[in-house]
């Protein structure tokens, strides 16, 4: 018997990562908002921005005459029209496209800047930590409306500075996430192995920290979405965000805000479809993490 | 003194107010394996992270043939880094989890730019093969799919596909079975005639370390006690601390008799304020005034025997 | 199972038959714990052996009632404690035999003590719960409890936290708090694993004293055959979930006969050996768990296993010319063969 082979016998099953019920629910209402956010422009409805006058207030279900690709012809409202006869349906699936941008777009400026300042303050430690960490403390420590408020000033109010602003204002969090993966990382003995042939430093971030850290930062960021989601439909409604004639589910809501009681839904199907993104993504974030490292404990 | 591969002299590692390591010197001489034996906080997993220059210790020397590692620059340092690697006691730890065995193994094949792609996989293939793997089962699995065991054994690929001259372990079957423990340890041997390997051991277990070693040092507190082949530390040890380490270990054999662990019994003094004189002599049964006064120095008791006690147990 | 004797006339303290304890993983049921049975004699010490994953650990936590809440004990098992059926009682039941009756020292004392908490109030915590003493009574027995396992200036140090002791030191607090409300069967779960060797000395002798001067039972449960060598009357071999041996520890050592328990002593390196000793190894791995190898667990790896061993699980019993040596082995260690 070979006393030094180890008998081919590599054990531990391969994990299948089987994606149950927990994962397509919330995916299949962020593909549906993917699917409406692209082909927003081909739905057989009005214009968002077209106002009815003789159908305003309308609830759900109301039926009139339209403008649809340019004819006039019978329609029925399905989600019914708002203070200003607009379609709500049509607005819905229009803001669907302000709300993933910066649902997805700002979380990834975040992760990029934040991860990469994490990572570097985490691996180096000493003065580059402590200046990382302070830029970042300043940057928390700012009220972030004024700091909106000053980037919408100054670059003009758009999907672009909405985005980027957000954007910069997740920079801190995701510092941290990456700080804190990073610091548990670079202690491990592997990292030491990589130095002790001579790797460099630059390497050992990118091939043996970041590949570690993407992991934990992809469920955070996925969080963020959610969060970014709100923060963007406050800003809306502080009509902050984009500006008009652009829809957004946060101007929807404020629209909607002095009608509640004759017509609530106005403010209350925007503020539904925002429930039900923002619950998604917390939903495959939580998953995700779930599916996490399969670390193989002894009894 | 002149096969010595390996000469540390006057070695000091301080972290803050803690010197783990004080004042060490010893050497390893080509193709043999030294041992270096100790309980916790005797900074002999400093003393190896300082040989490979992991950080850089605070003073000493550290030739590698000759040349002073401490002294040598950092472009310079990294040409000479492949002829001295070294494995761990955690084997899960010491592999990234996130990438897959060739990955691992031919990481240090790629950082000194050793050969293509296909020759690469060829190097580690014939690597993983002589640590006792198969190699197609395992070079594209990740480490959370192999044992303890197994895992040692890619560390170990790991560290010699470069071919070293030493190779520096510590504690590397600390953390496995027995059983385990004893195929990594006739691993090591097969590779240090394989590939002629000069070795430092370190290991708190005694028994191991006088199974792989040709020498041991014993280290207590951040200082070297005592060195002597190991048959001869066994038969006559001559400083006390190896005395009582020696029969403190439990024997499996229920016949014989429980020795007395020859200790005053008390904690360990702190790393931060060690006793004067003579670290060990707050637990020492012989101690007396002068050993609380002057440091005893490592002398040579014999021929290639060396104790640093004023008072050396020569005769038992 | 009690015939009418009191506890104090029982021979035994502990009886287990048949325990059987599994846990639910994804992958399937793992036995963790397989048909496990032995008896413990009062005052005595039994020790069980077995590497990572041979069940030691959860057999103690399954006598106890400490399992985790994926694992399930089978219905027939019985764990009989001085008469009465610790698997039959509820939780609030084992609550008071915990402590007071069985008591339990962990592997790693930096987290089997509250490190929030004066090692002085952890000892006397269960006193106070279990034997209704007042605060300062307890307190006081603290003291001399801190005294009685070794710990100097105890009324200084009564009042530390943990971390502001070294690692042997916090194994005698955790110790003293086992040894608190005077418990008749002690378990102590690789006590000495995490120590160093000359501390492993100090605490084992420790278990050892007071053991003998309180009259207490131990189960003292190592990886390490040469801390059971010279401390325990008894030795249960584990592997793979089962009792593959059993005998007084020195038939065990002397009159070895299964394959594994042969191989494990032959592959530790001894102080007496020539340097460079080519050690015996055993090859492979443990058995999976969930589902295990047909026949006998050790058949894969075992030298001397033919076709019989991987298709018939040898049955576990005594010894031909044995008195109270078992084993289960189709090809055990003949003794005229004379293997040591």
């Amino acid at each position: 018997m070979a006393d030094t082979t180890s008998s081919g016998d590599i054990g531990g099953r391969k994990r299948r990562i089987k994606l149950g019920f927990g994962f397509w629910l919330p995916m299949s209402w962020v593909i549906f908002l993917f699917f409406c956010a692209a082909t927003a422009d081909f739905w057989p409805l009005p214009l968002p921005s077209e106002m009815h006058f003789l159908d305003q207030e309308m609830t759900p279900g109301h039926q009139s005459m339209a403008f649809i690709n340019e004819e006039e012809v019978e329609f029925t409202f399905v989600l019914g029209t708002d203070n200003m006869g607009r379609d709500i349906l049509a607005r819905l699936i229009h803001g669907s496209r302000v709300s993933l941008m910066v649902g997805l777009v700002s979380p990834i400026i975040g992760l990029v800047i934040g991860g990469l300042l994490g990572m570097l303050a985490g691996y180096f430690r000493g003065r580059i930590e402590g200046i990382v960490v302070a830029v970042m403390d300043a940057v928390l420590a700012f009220p972030a409306l004024v700091l909106l408020i000053a980037l919408t000033f100054y670059l003009g109010p758009s999907l672009t500075t909405v985005t980027f602003s957000l954007g910069i204002l997740t920079v801190p969090f995701f510092t941290r996430v990456a700080r804190a993966s990073t610091l548990t990382f670079a202690k491990r003995e592997f990292v030491l192995a990589a130095r002790a042939i001579g790797t460099s430093d630059f390497r050992i971030i990118v091939r043996e920290i970041l590949p570690n850290v993407f992991f934990p930062l992809l469920v955070y960021a996925l969080l963020v979405t959610a969060a970014l989601i709100i923060a963007e439909g406050v800003l809306g409604f502080l009509g902050l965000s984009v500006p008009p004639p652009t829809t957004s589910w946060g101007a929807m809501i404020n629209d909607g805000r002095d009608y509640l009681e004759e017509a609530p839904h106005i403010s209350l199907i925007p503020a539904a479809a925002m429930f039900l993104t923002v619950l998604s993504f917390n939903l495959l974030g939580d998953y995700i993490r779930s599916l996490g490292d399969p670390r193989e404990s002894k009894l | 003194m002149s096969d010595a591969l390996l000469d540390i002299e006057n070695l000091v590692v301080r972290f803050g107010a803690v010197q783990a390591v004080s004042d060490v010197t010893f050497e390893v001489r080509k193709s043999e394996t030294l041992g270096l034996v100790g309980e916790s906080g005797c900074g002999k997993s400093s003393t190896a992270r300082a040989v490979m220059q992991l950080p850089r210790p605070t003073s000493g020397e550290v030739r590698l043939a000759g040349q002073n590692l401490v002294a040598l620059k950092g472009s310079d340092l990294r040409q000479l880094r492949p002829k001295i690697q070294m494995i761990f006691q955690d084997p899960i730890s010491s592999l990234n989890p996130r990438r897959t065995v060739l990955d691992i193994v031919s990481a240090p094949l790629e950082v000194v730019g050793k050969g293509s792609k296909a020759e690469r996989k060829q190097i580690v293939h014939d690597m993983l093969e002589a640590v006792g793997l198969d190699p197609d089962l395992a070079m594209g699995r990740r480490p959370h799919e192999f044992s303890g065991g197994q895992c040692q054994r890619i560390s170990i690929a790991r560290a010699l596909v470069l071919e070293p001259e030493v190779l520096i372990c510590d504690e590397p079957v600390s953390a496995l079975d027995v059983s385990v423990q004893a195929q990594i340890l006739n691993l090591l041997q097969d590779m240090k005639e394989r590939y002629g390997l000069t070795i430092l051991f370190i290991s708190h277990d005694l028994a191991v370390v006088k199974n792989i070693s040709d020498r041991v040092a014993v280290m207590y507190l951040g200082k070297i006690c005592e060195v002597a082949p190991s048959e001869l530390l066994y038969k006559k040890p001559a400083h006390p601390y190896t005395v009582a380490l020696l029969s403190a270990v439990p024997v499996p054999d229920p016949t014989a008799e429980l020795k007395k662990v020859a200790l005053i019994a008390g904690d360990l003094p702190s790393p931060t304020s060690p006793p004067s004189g003579c670290r060990f002599r707050t637990r020492c049964p012989y101690a007396q005034a002068k050993c609380a006064e002057d440091e005893p120095p490592l002398v040579e008791l014999a021929p290639n025997h060396q104790v640093a006690c004023h008072f050396p147990l020569i005769d038992n | 199972m009690t015939d009418g004797r009191t506890a104090a006339e029982e021979p035994y303290v502990l009886q287990v038959e048949n325990l059987e304890t599994r846990f639910s993983t994804e992958h399937g049921w793992l036995r963790a714990v397989d048909n496990v049975s032995f008896n413990l004699p009062k005052g005595k010490t039994i020790g069980v052996v077995g590497e990572s994953g041979s069940g030691k650990s959860v057999l103690s936590r399954t006598i106890m009632g400490l399992l985790p809440s994926n694992a399930r004990v089978n219905d027939d098992a019985k764990v009989i404690f001085e008469g009465k059926d610790l698997r039959q009682m509820s939780e609030a039941e084992l609550r008071h035999i915990r402590g007071p009756e069985i008591a339990m020292v962990f592997q790693d004392p930096m987290s089997s003590l509250n490190p929030v908490m004066k090692i002085g109030k952890q000892i006397a915590e269960s006193q106070i719960v279990h034997l209704g003493l007042s605060k300062k009574d307890a307190r006081n027995n603290a003291i001399e409890l801190l005294r009685e396992v070794g710990i100097p200036l105890p009324e200084k140090r009564v009042d530390e936290y943990p971390h502001q002791l070294s690692g042997g030191m916090r194994q005698r607090v955790a110790i003293a708090i086992a040894l608190a409300c005077q418990p008749k069967l002690l378990i102590a779960d690789e006590p000495t694993t995490a120590l160093d060797v000359t501390v492993q000395a100090e605490i084992l002798d420790l278990l050892q004293r007071e053991q003998q001067d309180r009259h207490m039972t131990m189960i003292l449960i190592t990886h390490d055959l040469g801390v059971v060598a010279g401390r325990t009357d008894y030795v249960g071999v584990m592997y793979a979930g089962q009792i593959v041996e059993q005998a007084d520890t020195k038939d065990l050592f002397q009159n070895m006969r299964m394959r594994y328990t042969e191989a494990l002593l032959n592959s530790i390196p001894r102080l007496e050996d020539e340097p460079h000793k080519r050690l015996e190894t055993v090859g492979g791995r443990p058995p999976d768990l969930v589902s295990p190898p047909p026949g006998c667990r050790f058949a894969p790896r075992c030298q001397y296993a033919d076709e019989k061993c991987t298709e018939d699980e040898p049955p576990f019993g005594v010894g031909a010319g044995l008195t109270g040596h078992s084993f289960a082995c189709w090809h055990p260690i003949q003794p005229a063969g004379g293997t040591r």
